[in-house]
């Protein structure tokens, strides 16, 4: 599953590492959910998405 | 460059995988050494050190399991499931290799001492096969 966790990071300015600590998970699964390697489970997709203030479709895309 | 969260949530891993392997080998290698493996009582010592490490292993592994995030649980999962049973149907092909000689197997030890010795030996086979498939996972998401 696409999305554009990358950019809303990068808009703020965080690192993965920053990320990974606001969503309490590791930096290796923020690098596996951005790369589209690992799709998140509906609350870690929620979590994510009240963390950048977006519905959740508006950051991940199905292909 | 793993965080502190990663680091400490390996810690227990490492504590658990390695206390339990250490606590195993000297205990076996111990009874081994001094009591002989015609005697009942190796496999009731072989089997208590067994007994041991894994009450070791679960008390660490409990924490590290409640620690992981949900990609890390995917991993294991994954890992157990792919990589234990694959360990495991491949010890089949190397136990028929074993048994054509190419390692000396203890011949004269009790039934209870082979049933100990072989238990421990596929929770190590099983924990080759999961590793492996543990680091595949993680190299297939880097």
């Amino acid at each position: 599953m696409k999305n554009r966790l990358k950019v809303l990071r990068a808009e703020r300015d965080w690192s993965q590492a920053d990320l990974a600590a606001r969503l309490d998970v590791s930096r290796q699964s923020v690098n596996a959910i951005e790369t589209g390697k690992y799709d998140p489970s509906l609350p870690l997709a929620f979590k994510i998405a009240r963390l950048f203030g977006q519905p959740i479709e508006a950051i991940f895309v199905d292909d | 460059m793993p965080n502190q969260r990663s680091m400490a949530i390996m810690g227990y891993y490492a504590v658990a995988l390695l206390g339990s392997l250490l606590i195993w080998g000297a205990s076996a290698v111990t009874i081994l050494r001094h009591v002989p493996i015609t005697q009942p009582s190796a496999a009731w010592m072989l089997s208590a050190a067994y007994a041991a490490a894994m009450a070791w292993a679960l008390g660490f592994i409990w924490l590290y399991w409640k620690r992981l995030d949900e990609a890390a649980k995917e991993a294991q999962k994954f890992a157990w499931f792919v990589g234990s049973i694959g360990a495991t149907v491949l010890s089949a092909p190397l136990m028929l290799f074993i048994r054509l000689g190419a390692l000396p197997l203890p011949h004269e030890a009790t039934p209870g001492v082979a049933f100990a010795l072989g238990w421990a030996m596929l929770w190590l086979t099983q924990g080759i096969g999961f590793l492996v498939a543990w680091a595949g996972w993680w190299w297939a998401r880097r």
